[in-house]
């Protein structure tokens, strides 16, 4: 009976366990996507918890698509597109895994991912959390972002550092000429810079360089990013007030092989985001034994009000039978309702807008009075309608005349009054703007006629510039299922369309690969969910869905 | 049938008992010549009429030793032994009483002369019986004949039909399954009939087998909305050994082959929509595996007329390997019209069901 009663235990509990865990299993890992870029003929998407990136081809003629898995390093949490018109690459930064018991612990990582996989990787000494590429994309620097929270996750991180890695060449760990740099930017208040800004190559001492522009609190510090190696310290330029980081404009251009061109030493302006200060810093060679072979001379000028954006424009300037060009600087100040126009000898000349206008978009075009291209400024208000509602007007932007503005004043400005206020203004080509308004549509202004065209579409969900083939599309969802749709704006001849959607948009990217040119409908998936389009000529009949390409593989 | 031996037997034993005692007190007992004829009577009550000679006679011969009383003996009792008695009222010279036909050479007197005497036949003796109910007045009437019970039959307890419920637990080598959540781990419930057809020895018999089994399996992938479903069903057909080690050990091999029938779904859940996309591939498959059968005794269950003779009941606990085909499988989205936007599927990989199992089969057998 002893034996029987065993028996009959072991029995049981074999039952038990087959049986055990009826119902639902859940795996512990889920999906965390960054949003899907474009790169070449690919959609990708990189998986932050799986460290992997996705790489969809969307140009395939293949019945089941193609599905790339790229394995990134640890952590992935930053993504960007290369800033190179010579290559498609992204940019991804990878934080590594910080050390903990039983794991193996890996360090930060800058990775480039190409069309073939992950191109090359740029080590890191920390877990930068903030990247910023020079316009040509040819550098990039990495340095710790304070206001987006501590991510570090308790590692000892020296916040000054920053790394700066040449884009253009491979990793380099050790030896001469190493890639990444790594510098440690000292601020007199101890604290870490909160933005950082990468100028064009300009003309200093003579010399092609390229600065890195840091600002602290009360403090602005320039790197020469051409003598890394030489160990030469950062400039450190104190301000007594806080100094904004956009827009960072620079004047002079990279000296000319031709030695009877004039080389222009650069010039760089910056704002002041408390007061009505704008600063004129001048990089001459340094006359003393210094940081580096030169040495900021700051000038200070007044613009009347405190500067809301500034832009530079070139004028000629005729005395007699000479004609000089001149860089001028345009200050806007929505505080005082005006700009302000400063030459290079300091001169400022003010004129008054009437309507609180924040930006201004520098363009060269005719006028509906005047053939001769000439340099011109549309001034809007690129913020909710908060400020101009005390004026029971909606929208007000105005087209101000730069040519012999100083003399001439509010004589040179046009304004027109808008329906509703829009946000933002999208650069469609050198002569048409886009005024988004938001869930409403969009109106395609010229600037050089000066006419807006406006164009209605319910449940407006964004607004993307496709400049190869010259469209706007305009995905909606309007509320009903079937009629969520992508609108689209031939930006020549203004003829609209649209095409009807299965599901609703979460996202549209064009896509350009070659002669074949593709507009890329992201929609709302866990599994992923894509429509391809034609971008020419976009038709419910040609478009393609491809449905769980996240699952593509799986099982294998 | 038992409680009327004994009765009987106390009766003739209560005769015997008085009929010594008499015999006991002196008187004459005719000597008592057993015949076959006497024989069958001798399980008879002992009549009234045979005993008055006995006490008339006691007198004549008080001073001869009496030859032994006769005892009448039992039903299924051996006879008394006659000889014994005319031997020794020969020796001491007593006229027998000539009541019976004696051919066992009876000899007169010695003492009387050799005269021709013509003398009257002698006297059928009168045999001692039991007075037969009838006989008897006032009496009881027979009591109801009780017929005996009928042999109990013996049947086969042989149970070649074997009816199971099995549990099955696999081991697939492949790691796809993490997709529905399974870890690589399958489990299957289904049923299984066995027949044997081949008794190979007293000990080793061979049967074959046919089933069917299945499962579905549900899981959220990922954590998320994203719920997956693999439905799994499976029919064989097969043969194993069994060796009848004990009567309640039977260990065994096993083979089978067959097919089975896998279906894919995958259904994302959006905001405002959900999308299911399934697939379903069917794949050969063959399996070799041991186990041990642990059964009731035989004839455990069999009942007073038989039945359930060859009823038993058993655990069959067994393992092996699976080799499987690899299925493939795609994405194919449910509900889709032709007014929809052109899908392209999806290649999900291949899923390979080969792996290890394990098999608990409830058993029952007749």
């Amino acid at each position: 009976m002893a034996k029987q009663g065993k028996l009959s235990l072991i029995l049981l509990g074999s039952l038990l366990w087959l049986s055990a865990g009826c119902g639902r299993t859940k795996d512990p890992d889920s999906l965390n996507l960054m949003d899907p870029v474009a790169l070449d003929k690919y959609i990708v998407y990189i998986d932050k918890t799986r460290d992997d990136a996705y790489l969809l081809d969307v140009l395939s003629k293949k019945s089941a698509p193609g599905v790339k898995t790229i394995e990134l390093p640890r952590a992935p949490s930053l993504l960007e597109r290369r800033k190179s018109s010579a290559v498609e690459e992204l940019l991804v930064l990878c934080r590594g895994q910080e050390e903990e018991v039983g794991k193996p612990s890996q360090s930060a990582q800058l990775a480039v991912l190409d069309s073939q996989g992950v191109n090359r990787k740029y080590p890191l000494k920390s877990r930068f959390n903030a990247l910023i590429q020079s316009e040509d994309g040819s550098v990039a620097i990495l340095y710790f972002d304070e206001s987006k929270g501590d991510e570090s996750g308790g590692d000892l991180s020296r916040r000054n550092e920053v790394a700066i890695v040449d884009l253009a060449s491979s990793p380099v760990e050790q030896g001469a000429k190493p890639n990444p740099v790594f510098r440690q930017l000292d601020s007199d208040d101890g604290s870490a810079p909160r933005a950082l800004v990468i100028s064009p190559i300009v003309s200093v001492v003579g010399q092609a360089r390229r600065l890195a522009v840091a600002f602290f609190q009360g403090q602005v510090s320039l790197l020469d990013l051409s003598h890394l190696e030489e160990g030469r310290k950062e400039i450190k330029i104190p301000f007594n007030n806080l100094i904004a980081a956009s827009p960072v404009l620079f004047t002079g251009s990279e000296p000319s092989a031709n030695a009877n061109e004039e080389d222009v030493p650069a010039t760089m302006y910056l704002r002041s985001e408390q007061t009505d200060d704008i600063y004129i810093v001048d990089l001459p060679p340094a006359t003393e034994s210094k940081a580096n072979d030169f040495w900021p001379n700051i000038k200070t000028r007044k613009s009347g009000g405190v500067a809301s954006d500034i832009a530079l424009y070139k004028d000629v300037q005729t005395d007699g039978a000479s004609t000089t060009r001149l860089t001028r600087l345009l200050v806007v100040s929505q505080q005082a309702q005006k700009v302000s126009i400063i030459d290079p000898a300091g001169n400022v000349s003010y004129v008054s807008l009437g309507f609180p206008a924040n930006r201004a978009l520098i363009y060269h075009a005719a006028a509906p009075f005047d053939e001769t291209i000439a340099p011109r400024a549309l001034l809007y208000n690129d913020s909710s309608a908060v400020s101009m509602a005390g004026m029971g007007v909606s929208g007000t932007i105005g087209f101000l005349d730069l040519v012999r503005v100083q003399e001439r004043g509010a004589q040179n400005l046009e304004t027109k009054v808008l329906t509703e206020a829009f946000s933002p203004l999208l650069s469609l080509n050198e002569q048409d703007v886009a005024l988004v308004y938001k869930k409403s549509g969009v109106s395609l202004l010229n600037l050089a006629d000066r006419t807006i065209d406006p164009f209605k579409i319910g449940g407006l969900v964004d607004v993307v510039l496709d400049p190869l083939a010259n469209n706007l599309w305009l995905p909606s969802s309007p509320g009903a299922p079937e009629r969520i749709q992508l609108g689209f704006i031939h930006v020549d001849t203004r003829d609209p369309g649209y095409v009807l959607l299965d599901a609703s948009v979460q996202k549209v990217i064009p896509v350009t690969s070659g002669d074949e040119q593709r507009v890329v409908v992201i929609h709302p998936s866990k599994v992923g969910y894509v429509t391809v389009l034609d971008a020419k000529e976009p038709k419910r009949d040609t478009a393609v869905s491809l449905q769980g390409f996240f699952l593509a593989d799986v099982l294998d | 049938m038992f409680m009327r031996k004994c009765l009987n037997i106390l009766i003739v034993t209560l005769v015997v008992a008085s009929a010594s005692s008499l015999l006991a007190q002196g008187k004459a007992v005719p000597k008592v010549q057993t015949s076959a004829a006497d024989k069958n009577e001798a399980s008879a009550p002992v009549s009234k009429k045979a005993a008055e000679p006995v006490s008339a006679q006691p007198s004549a011969t008080s001073m001869q030793p009496q030859p032994p009383a006769a005892s009448v003996p039992a039903e299924g009792e051996s006879k008394v032994d006659a000889p014994k008695a005319k031997a020794s009222s020969a020796a001491v010279g007593e006229q027998a009483a000539p009541d019976s036909a004696s051919t066992s050479g009876q000899q007169l007197p010695t003492s009387a002369s050799p005269v021709l005497l013509l003398k009257a036949p002698p006297e059928p003796p009168q045999s001692t019986r039991f007075l037969e109910r009838s006989e008897v007045p006032n009496a009881k009437p027979n009591p109801p004949t009780i017929a005996p019970a009928p042999p109990r039959p013996i049947r086969s307890a042989g149970a070649p039909l074997a009816l199971a419920v099995v549990f099955e637990r696999s081991w697939a080598n492949d790691q796809g399954y993490d997709l529905f959540g399974g870890k690589s781990k399958i489990r299957q419930f289904g049923l299984w009939v066995a027949h044997d057809i081949w008794s190979m020895s007293p000990r080793v018999i061979l049967a074959a087998e046919a089933g069917w089994a299945g499962w579905d399996e549900k899981s959220d992938y990922l954590d998320t909305d994203v719920e997956t479903q693999l439905t799994t069903g499976s029919l064989h057909l097969g043969a194993n050994i069994r060796y009848t080690l004990e009567p309640w050990l039977q260990p065994q091999l096993r083979v089978a082959a067959g097919v089975s029938f896998l279906e894919m779904k995958i259904a994302s859940i959006e905001d405002n929509s959900s999308v299911t996309f399934s697939d379903r591939a069917v794949l050969p498959f063959l399996s070799l595996g041991g186990g041990v059968l642990l059964r009731t005794p035989t004839r455990l269950f069999e009942s007073k007329t038989g039945n359930f003779a060859s009823l038993s009941m058993g655990v069959l606990v067994e393992g092996g390997y699976t080799l499987a085909g690899v299925g493939s499988f795609s994405l194919n989205p449910e509900a889709h019209s032709d007014e929809d936007i052109e899908i392209r599927s999806v290649d999900l990989g291949k899923l390979d069901r080969s792996g290890g199992y394990l098999r608990i089969s409830v058993v029952v057998r007749f």
